[in-house]
């Protein structure tokens, strides 16, 4: 015989689909029969319906995307630096006397030894080092896995910086795609600009359009969101993701400039979606001229009877 | 690494093999199998974009770092949400220690969800997608997430993994390495705060639409193998 009172655990344990088949069919037939568990049931059902009726939504797709970006690089930085710390285990194990000034001062006569004498190669490498390639190039980050100074062998990984001029349009891949590195990675707000500048006649490119959407999103200077989201605004009717864009600026950037331009940049996307976040961005934008400007547009939209 | 879009798709268990031998490529692969119910969890469980993108990131880190240690004993899943579960308590617990920053205020437009919900609305063009509606819809929802969001972290974290996740308690229990009882008390718990925190909705709900929800609950929570509603309920 089942008790009502410990019945309410058991009902909703079986909404959940918790429940054991035998369990389940002795609740089902006590429902059957009881109409204060049967209402209990229905009132616990009715609050599973509203949960179920409220999923949560999967992560933005942007927002992912960082993450996996994030993570990549992280890798990265995790795996280079597990190869030069495991190489670098290994040449201290070896040489435990060893010590990164005995190196650098090694590392700094070899290449005055080389510099003075040319024609003087390391024998024991068995081959000429082939410095051309560096050419000009700025040397940093020096790692060494191994040394030995008694036979000149040295073993080492750096960096080179090496400073190349291009000149053409931005219809240049590698043109564009240092301009796209320095609207994402660029630390120097100016330089951002006058390749946003730039960048702003080729929103048909994806990559383009990427770092445009993330500029919008994230950039720490004000004019860099406001001049990427100009750049979008032609976009914004067809891409779903650029409105998603837009609409992320006029409801988060803080700066109001910006907001206003985002209003803007929706005029052509008029419908019944776009009115009901400009009628609430007219009711609670903290600033008054978003406000109006918001409330300017909504009533411009509706006369025109496209969402009603 | 470079692996992304190189390799053709492979099976679970051979990634986490190459994954064990040291490919970081054969990783990447493996993360996208399941990165976006991570960040979902994390997203559910923690205050902020920005804290959920700090979980995910040291979630799978340290999942790169000792998948060697993955034996097989259970599903490649369960030891991930074994990780991250304990990332998010953490901190989630961080955060509740935090007075000075109070939950986001209910109605504020600025918040992530009206953001998340106004770009879907503007996103969604279907002809049949209605604004009151919608924004009636936006309302539960929001109302939804900010009852679950103020449970008690473990059975915020019980209900995410089912109602989010739709696992089993059994495995949710093996997540949390705790026992069948345990994880049942804390579904039951929150279940009952949510259904004091949204009593209002739910008096509407049968008010205004008789039947409207039952299906929905019918849909989402039918046990596998059950063949009709309950008898005599409907």
């Amino acid at each position: 015989m089942m008790s009502c009172e410990s019945n309410r655990e058991r009902i909703i344990l079986m909404i959940y689909g918790e429940v054991e088949e035998s369990a389940r069919l002795d609740l089902e037939a006590h429902l059957a029969t009881c109409a204060a568990c049967a209402a209990v049931f229905e009132d616990e059902r009715r609050t599973a319906g509203i949960l179920a009726s409220a999923p949560m939504d999967g992560p933005p797709e942007a927002l992912l995307q960082r993450c996996r970006d994030d993570l990549h690089r992280a890798l990265e930085k995790n795996s280079s630096r597990g190869r030069v710390e495991g190489a670098r285990a290994g040449a201290l194990s070896r040489r435990l006397w060893w010590s990164p000034a005995w190196a650098t001062a090694l590392l700094v006569a070899g290449f005055a030894v080389g510099r003075a004498f040319p024609g003087a190669g390391l024998p024991s490498l068995g081959h000429r080092p082939e410095p051309a390639t560096e050419g000009a190039a700025t040397i940093a980050n020096v790692d060494f896995h191994e040394n030995d100074p008694l036979s000149d062998r040295v073993s080492l990984t750096y960096d080179t910086l090496l400073r190349t001029s291009l000149s053409g349009t931005a219809s240049d891949p590698r043109i564009r795609r240092v301009l796209v590195d320095t609207v994402r990675d660029n630390r120097n707000a100016g330089l951002r600009l006058e390749a946003l500048d730039v960048l702003r006649r080729h929103v048909d490119d994806r990559d383009v359009r990427q770092a445009l959407l993330r500029a919008v999103r994230e950039d720490e200077n004000a004019g860099a969101r406001l001049k990427a989201l100009e750049a979008l605004t032609g976009r914004a009717a067809g891409d779903p993701e650029v409105r998603g864009a837009i609409v992320q600026a006029l409801l988060k950037d803080p700066n109001p400039g910006v907001r206003v331009r985002a209003i803007d940049a929706l005029k052509d996307t008029r419908g019944p979606e776009t009115l009901a976040v400009l009628r609430r961005l007219a009711e609670q934008d903290p600033n008054e001229y978003v406000r109006q400007r918001s409330a300017a547009l909504v009533s411009e939209m509706l006369p025109q009877g496209t969402v009603r | 690494m470079g692996y992304r879009g190189i390799v053709p798709p492979q099976d679970e268990g051979g990634l986490i093999g190459e994954a064990q031998r040291g490919s970081a490529g054969a990783f990447e692969e493996l993360v996208r199998l399941h990165d976006r119910e991570v960040l979902r969890l994390a997203l559910r469980m923690v205050r902020s974009e920005e804290e959920a993108r700090d979980v995910y990131q040291e979630a799978f880190l340290k999942a790169y770092r000792s998948i060697r240690e993955f034996r097989g004993e259970s599903s490649f899943k369960t030891w991930l949400f074994r990780i991250v579960t304990n990332l998010c308590l953490d901190h989630a617990r961080r955060q509740a220690g935090r007075r000075d920053e109070p939950l986001p205020a209910q109605g504020d437009h600025r918040g992530d969800d009206w953001t998340v919900e106004a770009a879907r609305l503007l996103v969604d063009r279907r002809p049949e997608s209605d604004p009151e509606r919608a924004l009636e819809a936006t309302e539960v929802r929001r109302r939804v997430e900010e009852a679950v969001r103020r449970l008690p972290e473990r059975e915020r974290l019980v209900f995410a993994l089912r109602h989010d996740q739709g696992l089993r308690l059994v495995a949710i229990a093996e997540i949390l390495d705790a026992s069948g009882e345990t994880v049942r008390n804390c579904l039951y718990r929150a279940h009952q705060r949510l259904r004091a925190a949204l009593s209002d909705l739910r008096w509407a709900a049968a008010g205004a639409a008789p039947g409207r929800a039952a299906p929905a609950v019918e849909r989402k929570f039918r046990a596998p193998g059950r063949r009709e509603p309950v008898n005599g309920v409907k």
